[in-house]
């Protein structure tokens, strides 16, 4: 762990591993979208609009997968003050409210032929709005400082207890849920999952993971450019 | 009792940006450490990285050959610091201030006695019951410097001490140096002005130890 | 021991001398019920079904309006810096700057909810249930609250980005109190409802000071 922390180290290996990531992550989009459009069934109820599923459901699953890599890096900057962690941790959350934002939207979409309406407070769509908002905190709290390694700090506790509170909020929403839908009929999701619906699931989380990981490589590098360019401009004036 | 306060290639930050490096102090009990340099130097900086309010960027400070580190509560025990913000409640009267500030930084309660002593120190027994609002900033910064009596401690931290400060006030703050020194404390002052005291006094120049 | 009671005599000293503060919060609070009626309309049934929600939403808003002034006065002139120079854990301080907040915002809520319940023509029945709920629910807003509040000091805007920031960790909260004043709930979700603020407030209790103590520390640094 401790020898990623040099920023010339890292930006090699990230170097090296970029283009794997970006070729295989668009090797299973197009797969996984092939399949999703074009190789799976149309659900029994829902008909063709449950392909919406094949993004929304993993963009849900990277809402959360990416904060909780917030997370650890706000730990890790926290315990061993590795700058990298606090760059990685910045850079992970306009990433993080993005996905949220994708899995509201599609929810929207999905909801929308179903019942009519364009938002269902089910109990996933729910949770993901709070994590939205727990992301738009996050982001506001870190540049609302004038130093920003303040920000850094006051962000990363604020990462830490949003992820201790990520269960317990939802536990109670989905708790709300129950308690004011007893028949659980409007969650969105195909009733059941098939095994041939299985597989663009797979290639669609997997495309995205590929992604986040091609994207935070990106981010990161380009704060770690901009941080030296802020060192020669500081040291020229200074 | 002697004691030794020293600091080895301290480094200070403030914002990010590195004020001075390889800051190197040795001083005694018995001594005061004037801290000089132009506004902006890094002196209150330093101050509070000698209080323990900070840490340095890089580099160690040493009590009694003890990393201060290592355990800052009994650090903040042996201490008392007079920053640049008087921490003077203005909604309070000046003898409730000084009650607040005693049972804040006093284990042993004392009573009474010893807050009539502290405010006769700087003159200020006859206006203990006026809310501290009514204080000009020489009386603030007074009050503020009463603290010091409050307990003894064997570390003093001063950031300009002498803002405000009338005729009688600078006097009474060198008695109360003069004293606090004969007793064997420390005491580290960042000020522009002169305070006359009868005892050593080393000199540190932030200025003089900017980066390399 | 004797530093909590000092400190916590002090802030409600100060909270007394500056008389504004406490007042205003309550007024926003009833203002802000009041808003409800005029808004969707004067139905005794629809407000009596909405009560519990209206009431403690205002309360979770209404909470929040005075966290920016917990520490900050302390952190302008000085006195968060004797307070963290002491030998005192910094943790016990800060328990007792959240128990001034709750005595300031949070019981003057619960003491007026009542009269509040009874504008909004909340069942008899559920009164009872309503306060239990305060009692359970106000203190940890302002355990989380305070943790939020020193989240934010030193930074470019405090008031509002403190809510933005607190209002995601207190739905549980929210959720739970207002099942547990619920019309129709069974008397099995309201003990498990009460039992869930219960055991939130036990953990808040413990974990939001230490929280904000750590946070204090890094601020100062």
């Amino acid at each position: 762990m401790h020898k990623f922390a040099n920023p010339a180290q890292f930006t090699r290996l990230a170097n090296r591993v970029l283009p794997w990531t970006s070729f295989f992550a668009a090797i299973c989009f197009i797969f996984g979208l092939y399949f999703s459009i074009f190789a799976s069934p149309p659900d029994y109820q829902q008909g063709e609009t449950v392909r919406i599923m094949y993004v929304h459901v993993p963009a849900a699953w990277m809402s959360l997968f990416t904060y909780t890599l917030m997370a650890v890096a706000s730990a890790s900057f926290l315990i061993w003050k590795h700058s990298l962690a606090d760059i990685a941790a910045r850079a992970l959350a306009p990433v993080g409210a993005s996905f949220t934002a994708i899995t509201l939207i599609t929810g929207a979409l999905w909801g929308q032929p179903m019942w009519g309406t364009w938002w269902v407070w089910d109990a996933r769509l729910t949770s993901v709005l709070i994590l939205f908002f727990l992301y738009l905190g996050y982001m506001t709290l870190v540049n609302a400082f004038e130093d920003s390694e303040k920000g850094s700090k006051a962000g990363a506790v604020l990462a830490l207890i949003g992820f201790v509170n990520i269960p317990i909020i939802k536990f109670s929403v989905d708790w709300w849920n129950t308690l004011h839908q007893p028949a659980s009929l409007s969650r969105l999701d195909a009733p059941a999952i098939d095994p041939s619906m299985l597989t663009p699931l797979i290639l669609m989380a997997l495309g995205f993971k590929l992604f986040l990981i091609t994207i935070l490589i990106i981010r990161m590098r380009t704060t770690l450019i901009e941080k030296r360019l802020q060192a020669k401009h500081l040291l020229k004036s200074g | 009792m002697k004691n030794l306060f020293c600091g080895i290639n301290v480094e200070i930050n403030r914002g990010g940006k590195q004020l001075a490096t390889n800051l190197t102090f040795k001083i005694e009990s018995g001594a005061i450490l004037l801290l000089k340099g132009k506004n902006g130097a890094g002196k209150s900086t330093l101050l509070r990285v000698m209080a323990g309010l900070s840490n340095p960027a890089s580099g160690k400070l040493f009590w009694n050959d003890e990393d201060i580190g290592k355990n800052i509560p009994q650090h903040y025990g042996r201490l008392t610091y007079v920053g640049h913000l008087t921490a003077v409640k203005s909604d309070l009267t000046i003898k409730e201030n000084l009650k607040y500030w005693l049972h804040l930084h006093c284990r042993h309660k004392k009573g009474e006695r010893q807050l009539k002593e502290s405010l006769e120190t700087f003159n200020l027994a006859g206006s203990s019951n006026l809310p501290a609002r009514f204080l000009s900033s020489g009386q603030t910064r007074k009050l503020a410097l009463a603290r010091l009596t409050l307990k003894t401690s064997p570390l003093w931290l001063l950031d300009e001490p002498t803002v405000g400060l009338d005729e009688p006030g600078l006097t009474n703050l060198s008695s109360l140096l003069n004293s606090h020194c004969e007793h064997g404390g420390i005491a580290v002052i960042a000020s522009h002005d002169l305070i006359q005291v009868e005892c050593p006094v080393h000199a540190l120049n932030i200025e003089d130890c900017k980066k390399d | 021991m004797g530093i909590f009671f000092t400190l916590v005599r002090r802030d409600l000293l100060l909270v007394y001398r500056s008389a504004n503060d406490a007042w205003l919060v309550l007024i926003f609070f009833v203002i802000a019920v009041t808003l409800f009626p005029l808004g969707i309309g004067p139905d005794p049934k629809v407000l009596q079904q909405l009560s519990g929600g209206i009431i403690w939403i205002c309360a979770l808003l209404s909470a929040m309006l005075s966290l920016d002034r917990v520490f900050q006065s302390d952190f302008d002139d000085g006195s968060l810096d004797q307070m963290i120079l002491t030998s005192y854990p910094l943790e016990l301080l800060v328990f007792g700057k959240c128990l001034v907040h709750w005595l300031t915002t949070g019981f003057p809520i619960l003491l007026i909810s009542p009269l509040l319940a009874a504008m909004l023509n909340m069942t008899i029945d559920s009164y009872p249930i309503l306060l239990i709920t305060m009692l359970l629910g106000t203190p940890t807003i302002s355990l989380i609250g305070v943790v939020g509040a020193a989240l934010v000091l030193g930074s470019r805007r405090s008031g509002v980005l403190i809510s933005l920031i607190i209002l995601p960790l207190v739905v549980p909260v929210l959720i739970f109190s207002v099942a547990a004043v619920g019309l129709e709930s069974r008397i099995e979700d309201i003990s498990s409802a009460l039992r869930l603020l219960g055991a939130i407030l036990v953990i808040s209790s413990v974990f939001c000071p230490w929280a904000a103590a750590a946070t204090l520390r890094n601020i100062t640094n």
